[in-house]
Protein backbone atom coordinates (compact mmCIF):
# COMPACT_ATOMS: atom_id res chain seq x y z
CA UNK A 1 0.00 0.00 0.00
CA UNK A 2 1.58 3.30 -1.25
CA UNK A 3 1.67 6.61 1.00
CA UNK A 4 -1.36 7.95 -0.59
CA UNK A 5 -3.45 4.41 -0.24
CA UNK A 6 -1.91 4.31 3.54
CA UNK A 7 -3.29 8.57 4.04
CA UNK A 8 -6.51 7.97 2.44
CA UNK A 9 -7.29 4.85 5.01
CA UNK A 10 -6.38 7.38 7.72
CA UNK A 11 -8.36 9.73 6.71
CA UNK A 12 -11.63 7.79 6.16
CA UNK A 13 -11.10 6.27 9.43
CA UNK A 14 -10.78 9.43 11.12
CA UNK A 15 -13.93 11.11 9.37
CA UNK A 16 -15.62 7.77 10.53
CA UNK A 17 -14.53 8.40 13.71
CA UNK A 18 -15.30 12.55 13.90
CA UNK A 19 -18.96 11.03 11.69
CA UNK A 20 -19.56 8.73 15.19
CA UNK A 21 -18.56 11.59 17.36
CA UNK A 22 -21.21 13.93 16.12
CA UNK A 23 -23.93 11.20 16.04
CA UNK A 24 -23.40 10.75 19.20
CA UNK A 25 -23.72 13.98 20.89
CA UNK A 26 -26.55 14.32 18.78
CA UNK A 27 -28.35 10.88 19.66
CA UNK A 28 -27.48 12.15 23.74
CA UNK A 29 -29.16 15.91 22.94
CA UNK A 30 -32.72 13.85 21.71
CA UNK A 31 -32.27 11.31 24.58
CA UNK A 32 -32.18 13.46 27.22
CA UNK A 33 -34.15 16.27 25.37
CA UNK A 34 -37.34 13.94 25.26
CA UNK A 35 -36.98 12.27 28.74
CA UNK A 36 -35.36 15.35 31.19
CA UNK A 37 -37.00 18.66 31.95
CA UNK A 38 -35.01 21.41 30.05
CA UNK A 39 -32.72 22.37 33.06
CA UNK A 40 -32.04 18.88 33.89
CA UNK A 41 -31.15 17.95 30.16
CA UNK A 42 -28.92 20.48 29.73
CA UNK A 43 -27.09 19.71 33.06
CA UNK A 44 -26.87 16.17 32.17
CA UNK A 45 -25.23 17.12 28.58
CA UNK A 46 -22.55 19.00 30.70
CA UNK A 47 -21.87 15.89 32.71
CA UNK A 48 -21.35 13.64 29.40
CA UNK A 49 -19.28 16.91 28.69
CA UNK A 50 -16.88 16.51 31.34
CA UNK A 51 -16.59 12.55 31.00
CA UNK A 52 -13.17 11.45 30.78
CA UNK A 53 -11.69 9.11 28.30
CA UNK A 54 -9.52 6.48 28.52
CA UNK A 55 -11.78 5.17 31.69
CA UNK A 56 -9.15 2.92 32.99
CA UNK A 57 -4.89 2.79 32.88
CA UNK A 58 -4.21 6.15 32.87
CA UNK A 59 -4.62 8.39 35.71
CA UNK A 60 -6.80 10.68 35.78
CA UNK A 61 -5.66 13.81 35.41
CA UNK A 62 -4.17 12.78 32.40
CA UNK A 63 -7.13 11.42 30.83
CA UNK A 64 -9.09 13.79 28.23
CA UNK A 65 -12.21 15.15 28.50
CA UNK A 66 -15.02 14.09 25.51
CA UNK A 67 -14.45 17.95 23.42
CA UNK A 68 -10.13 17.09 23.93
CA UNK A 69 -11.03 13.81 21.88
CA UNK A 70 -13.49 15.24 19.34
CA UNK A 71 -10.67 18.41 19.01
CA UNK A 72 -7.69 15.38 18.17
CA UNK A 73 -10.53 13.05 16.06
CA UNK A 74 -10.69 16.78 13.93
CA UNK A 75 -7.37 17.31 14.25
CA UNK A 76 -6.21 13.98 12.92
CA UNK A 77 -9.04 14.63 10.05
CA UNK A 78 -7.87 17.98 8.87
CA UNK A 79 -4.02 16.91 8.82
CA UNK A 80 -4.67 13.49 6.87
CA UNK A 81 -7.17 15.60 4.50
CA UNK A 82 -4.25 17.99 3.94
CA UNK A 83 -1.51 15.22 3.28
CA UNK A 84 -3.57 13.50 1.14
CA UNK A 85 -3.97 16.67 -1.20
CA UNK A 86 -0.27 16.85 -1.17
CA UNK A 87 0.31 13.44 -1.59
CA UNK A 88 -2.29 13.43 -4.49
CA UNK A 89 -0.68 16.17 -6.46
CA UNK A 90 2.45 14.24 -6.22
CA UNK A 91 1.43 11.17 -7.55
CA UNK A 92 -1.50 12.68 -9.67
CA UNK A 93 -4.51 10.09 -8.66
CA UNK A 94 -7.07 12.72 -8.44
CA UNK A 95 -10.39 12.96 -6.97
CA UNK A 96 -9.02 14.26 -3.33
CA UNK A 97 -5.39 15.38 -4.35
CA UNK A 98 -6.94 17.10 -7.39
CA UNK A 99 -6.99 20.74 -8.26
CA UNK A 100 -9.31 23.29 -5.62
CA UNK A 101 -12.91 22.43 -7.04
CA UNK A 102 -16.01 24.54 -5.97
CA UNK A 103 -17.10 21.14 -4.36
CA UNK A 104 -13.99 21.03 -2.36
CA UNK A 105 -13.88 24.88 -1.31
CA UNK A 106 -17.43 23.95 0.01
CA UNK A 107 -16.24 20.83 1.71
CA UNK A 108 -13.53 23.07 3.68
CA UNK A 109 -16.07 25.75 4.54
CA UNK A 110 -18.26 23.14 6.11
CA UNK A 111 -15.83 21.80 7.62
CA UNK A 112 -14.42 25.31 9.12
CA UNK A 113 -18.13 25.71 10.35
CA UNK A 114 -18.48 22.15 11.98
CA UNK A 115 -14.78 23.12 13.74
CA UNK A 116 -16.36 26.60 14.94
CA UNK A 117 -19.66 24.47 16.03
CA UNK A 118 -17.80 22.23 18.11
CA UNK A 119 -16.25 24.68 20.14
CA UNK A 120 -19.75 26.53 20.52
CA UNK A 121 -21.17 23.33 21.13
CA UNK A 122 -18.66 22.07 23.57
CA UNK A 123 -18.24 25.72 25.71
CA UNK A 124 -22.07 24.89 26.74
CA UNK A 125 -23.65 21.73 24.97
CA UNK A 126 -27.00 22.43 23.71
CA UNK A 127 -29.27 20.31 21.29
CA UNK A 128 -29.65 22.51 18.20
CA UNK A 129 -25.56 22.90 17.74
CA UNK A 130 -25.09 19.35 18.39
CA UNK A 131 -28.11 18.07 15.47
CA UNK A 132 -26.38 21.07 13.27
CA UNK A 133 -22.60 19.69 13.96
CA UNK A 134 -24.49 16.24 12.80
CA UNK A 135 -25.67 17.98 9.78
CA UNK A 136 -22.75 19.23 8.60
CA UNK A 137 -20.58 16.04 8.95
CA UNK A 138 -23.15 14.51 6.84
CA UNK A 139 -22.92 17.53 4.39
CA UNK A 140 -18.87 17.08 4.35
CA UNK A 141 -18.94 13.12 3.98
CA UNK A 142 -21.88 13.40 1.23
CA UNK A 143 -19.66 15.97 -0.82
CA UNK A 144 -16.46 13.54 -0.23
CA UNK A 145 -18.44 10.77 -2.08
CA UNK A 146 -18.92 13.27 -4.84
CA UNK A 147 -14.85 14.18 -4.90
CA UNK A 148 -13.93 10.51 -5.42
CA UNK A 149 -13.24 9.44 -8.77
CA UNK B 1 -26.23 13.76 -10.11
CA UNK B 2 -26.06 10.55 -11.70
CA UNK B 3 -27.63 7.35 -10.08
CA UNK B 4 -24.00 6.06 -9.84
CA UNK B 5 -22.94 9.61 -7.55
CA UNK B 6 -26.45 9.07 -5.69
CA UNK B 7 -25.29 5.15 -4.38
CA UNK B 8 -22.10 5.89 -3.92
CA UNK B 9 -23.11 8.55 -1.22
CA UNK B 10 -25.47 6.62 0.62
CA UNK B 11 -22.91 3.64 0.54
CA UNK B 12 -20.34 6.05 1.97
CA UNK B 13 -22.76 8.10 4.60
CA UNK B 14 -24.21 4.37 5.81
CA UNK B 15 -21.12 3.29 6.21
CA UNK B 16 -19.63 6.07 8.18
CA UNK B 17 -22.68 6.60 10.41
CA UNK B 18 -23.03 2.39 11.22
CA UNK B 19 -19.51 1.97 11.75
CA UNK B 20 -18.18 5.69 13.13
CA UNK B 21 -21.16 4.88 16.03
CA UNK B 22 -19.98 1.68 16.85
CA UNK B 23 -16.13 2.29 16.93
CA UNK B 24 -16.96 5.60 19.15
CA UNK B 25 -19.39 4.09 21.37
CA UNK B 26 -17.08 1.01 21.40
CA UNK B 27 -13.87 2.65 22.04
CA UNK B 28 -14.52 6.45 23.44
CA UNK B 29 -17.92 7.29 24.97
CA UNK B 30 -19.05 4.13 26.18
CA UNK B 31 -16.11 3.35 28.26
CA UNK B 32 -16.21 7.42 29.41
CA UNK B 33 -19.40 7.16 30.68
CA UNK B 34 -18.64 4.28 33.13
CA UNK B 35 -16.29 6.48 35.37
CA UNK B 36 -19.37 9.34 35.70
CA UNK B 37 -20.53 10.26 39.12
CA UNK B 38 -22.25 9.19 40.92
CA UNK B 39 -22.56 5.60 39.08
CA UNK B 40 -26.92 6.03 39.29
CA UNK B 41 -25.68 9.22 36.69
CA UNK B 42 -23.08 7.05 34.27
CA UNK B 43 -26.15 4.23 33.96
CA UNK B 44 -28.84 6.63 33.20
CA UNK B 45 -26.14 8.35 30.20
CA UNK B 46 -25.02 4.96 29.36
CA UNK B 47 -28.30 3.75 28.67
CA UNK B 48 -30.14 6.73 27.16
CA UNK B 49 -26.58 6.97 24.29
CA UNK B 50 -28.15 3.38 23.35
CA UNK B 51 -31.72 4.27 23.34
CA UNK B 52 -32.13 4.22 19.69
CA UNK B 53 -29.75 1.13 19.30
CA UNK B 54 -27.41 0.36 17.10
CA UNK B 55 -27.83 0.90 13.01
CA UNK B 56 -26.33 -2.67 12.06
CA UNK B 57 -29.42 -3.64 9.61
CA UNK B 58 -30.59 -0.21 8.19
CA UNK B 59 -27.02 0.45 7.03
CA UNK B 60 -26.54 -3.14 5.75
CA UNK B 61 -29.84 -2.87 4.09
CA UNK B 62 -28.12 0.23 1.89
CA UNK B 63 -24.54 -0.96 1.89
CA UNK B 64 -25.64 -4.67 -0.02
CA UNK B 65 -27.63 -3.04 -2.72
CA UNK B 66 -25.32 -0.14 -3.33
CA UNK B 67 -22.21 -1.93 -2.92
CA UNK B 68 -23.55 -4.28 -5.72
CA UNK B 69 -25.06 -1.51 -7.66
CA UNK B 70 -21.33 -0.02 -8.02
CA UNK B 71 -20.25 -3.29 -8.48
CA UNK B 72 -22.25 -3.64 -11.60
CA UNK B 73 -21.55 0.14 -12.73
CA UNK B 74 -17.75 -1.79 -12.81
CA UNK B 75 -18.38 -4.41 -14.66
CA UNK B 76 -19.11 -7.39 -11.87
CA UNK B 77 -22.63 -8.11 -11.88
CA UNK B 78 -24.04 -10.77 -9.05
CA UNK B 79 -23.19 -13.60 -11.64
CA UNK B 80 -19.18 -12.92 -11.45
CA UNK B 81 -19.25 -13.18 -7.57
CA UNK B 82 -21.31 -16.29 -7.66
CA UNK B 83 -19.13 -17.86 -10.05
CA UNK B 84 -16.26 -16.35 -8.56
CA UNK B 85 -14.92 -15.28 -12.13
CA UNK B 86 -14.63 -12.22 -10.58
CA UNK B 87 -11.07 -13.85 -8.99
CA UNK B 88 -9.30 -13.49 -12.51
CA UNK B 89 -9.57 -9.39 -12.33
CA UNK B 90 -6.32 -7.25 -11.09
CA UNK B 91 -8.63 -6.16 -7.98
CA UNK B 92 -10.46 -9.62 -7.65
CA UNK B 93 -8.69 -11.10 -4.74
CA UNK B 94 -8.80 -7.91 -2.55
CA UNK B 95 -12.88 -7.58 -3.67
CA UNK B 96 -12.72 -11.52 -2.52
CA UNK B 97 -11.48 -10.43 0.69
CA UNK B 98 -13.71 -7.55 1.38
CA UNK B 99 -16.67 -9.61 0.31
CA UNK B 100 -16.26 -12.28 2.87
CA UNK B 101 -15.51 -9.55 5.84
CA UNK B 102 -19.16 -8.23 4.49
CA UNK B 103 -20.37 -11.54 5.20
CA UNK B 104 -18.42 -11.91 8.38
CA UNK B 105 -19.83 -8.39 9.88
CA UNK B 106 -23.73 -9.80 8.65
CA UNK B 107 -23.05 -12.51 10.38
CA UNK B 108 -22.19 -11.21 13.83
CA UNK B 109 -24.79 -8.60 13.22
CA UNK B 110 -27.56 -11.67 13.24
CA UNK B 111 -26.00 -13.75 15.69
CA UNK B 112 -23.91 -11.47 18.32
CA UNK B 113 -25.16 -7.58 17.83
CA UNK B 114 -27.65 -7.96 20.36
CA UNK B 115 -25.73 -9.97 23.12
CA UNK B 116 -22.61 -9.60 25.01
CA UNK B 117 -19.74 -10.61 22.95
CA UNK B 118 -16.88 -8.49 23.83
CA UNK B 119 -14.36 -10.42 21.59
CA UNK B 120 -16.93 -10.69 18.73
CA UNK B 121 -17.42 -7.09 18.86
CA UNK B 122 -13.18 -6.13 18.80
CA UNK B 123 -13.12 -8.68 15.70
CA UNK B 124 -16.06 -7.16 14.01
CA UNK B 125 -14.23 -3.65 14.26
CA UNK B 126 -11.09 -5.56 13.06
CA UNK B 127 -13.08 -6.67 10.25
CA UNK B 128 -14.75 -3.37 9.61
CA UNK B 129 -11.00 -1.46 9.30
CA UNK B 130 -10.11 -4.44 6.64
CA UNK B 131 -13.16 -3.29 4.96
CA UNK B 132 -12.13 0.28 4.69
CA UNK B 133 -8.46 -1.00 3.62
CA UNK B 134 -9.89 -3.37 0.71
CA UNK B 135 -12.40 -0.12 -0.48
CA UNK B 136 -9.12 2.29 -0.28
CA UNK B 137 -7.51 -0.15 -2.28
CA UNK B 138 -10.35 -1.37 -5.02
CA UNK B 139 -10.63 2.99 -5.33
CA UNK B 140 -7.50 4.62 -5.15
CA UNK B 141 -5.13 1.55 -6.61
CA UNK B 142 -2.69 -0.27 -4.43
CA UNK B 143 0.13 2.19 -4.85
Amino acid sequence: MGWYQLDALVHLVASLLVTGYTLFWAIMALALGRTARPVEAARLLGVVRDSRWPHVIVPWSLRLRLPTVGWLLLAATALSGVLAGLLGHSVAVGGMGGAMTPLLALKLVLFVALVAGHALAMRRPQAPLLYTNLLLTVAIVAISANLMR
Amino acid sequence: MALYQISVTLHLLAAMLWLGHMFVWSLITGPALKRVEPPRTAELLRERSVFMGAFGWPALALLIPTGLYQLAARGITLGDIVSLSFLELPDGPVLAAKLLLVLWMVIYQAVWAHHRAPFAVYVNMAAALLILAASVIIVRGWE
